[in-house]
């Protein structure tokens, strides 16, 4: 976005801001989430791919699924001061499959679903304090779910 | 899109269930021809003026995506969510947290 659309965007006022406050603020990270691997797609999302293990996060997903295209994750931590959590598939073709952006009101209990081609490891990364954490846990997956 | 906010104990859980297709771009279709991306780019959520929850998603989610996310508030007042999509789609609602 260049200078004279911000302006006018914000001359359009709060009315137009509470429904459009997504397009006017961010662009999509493409870099990251077109990458092909998980370390240059973390590294586009953080800055940097070194995260510590950490037994502190709470991944919650099935050691099976039956179905790839509809895998349900959870990540859950106690870590203070969460920023960003974000969640990898490594052997999806675009493994980055959703990055959360929390406040100092939330909570760092975050679920949804995603989909997986093949059987691999997940990876939950959690941003504290300024510090990167990971957890990894290998999902079986019995029918891949990125097929047309 | 559904929206369901409940509070318990001072924190809110947000439950959110979008009908979208969520396709990757690298999907084929039965002919074998190329499914063209349309997927859900940023999902976003504020309490009283406040963004609480932002998601940046990819075709690496489900389709119909659903995200759940807490935070802290208070019963009876608003949660608002927004998202929108590669080709510029999007959706707002606002739900009273019960």
């Amino acid at each position: 976005m260049n200078r004279r659309q911000l302006i006018k965007r914000l001359a359009l006022g709060a009315a137009a801001l509470t429904l459009m406050p997504l397009k006017a603020l961010a662009a999509w990270n493409q870099k990251a989430f077109h990458s092909e691997f998980v370390d240059p797609a973390v590294e586009g999302l953080f800055g940097s791919k070194d995260a510590k293990p950490s037994v502190e996060i709470e991944l919650k997903a099935p050691t099976i699924a039956e179905n790839g295209a509809l895998v349900p994750i959870t990540v859950r931590t106690d870590l203070p001061n969460v920023t960003r959590i974000a969640i990898a598939v490594h052997e999806n073709p675009r493994p980055l499959a959703a990055a959360f952006e929390l406040s100092p009101l939330s909570v760092a209990d975050v679920a949804t679903r995603v989909r997986m081609a093949k059987t691999t490891d997940v990876t939950a990364y959690v941003e504290s304090d300024g510090q990167l954490y990971s957890v990894t846990q290998q999902v079986k997956v019995t029918i891949g779910g990125c097929g047309g | 899109m559904k929206v369901k906010a409940k509070e318990k104990n001072g924190v809110v859980t947000v439950k959110v269930l979008i009908k979208h297709p969520m396709h990757t771009g690298l999907q084929r279709d039965k002919k074998g021809e190329v499914v063209p991306a349309h997927f859900i780019q940023f999902l976003s959520a504020s309490y009283e003026g406040q963004q609480v929850f932002k998601g940046e998603l990819s075709g690496s989610l489900s389709r119909d995506p659903f995200f759940r996310f807490s935070f802290r508030g208070e019963k009876g007042k608003k949660v608002e969510l927004s998202w929108v999509d590669n080709l510029e789609k999007g959706e707002s609602k606002a739900v009273d947290i019960k």
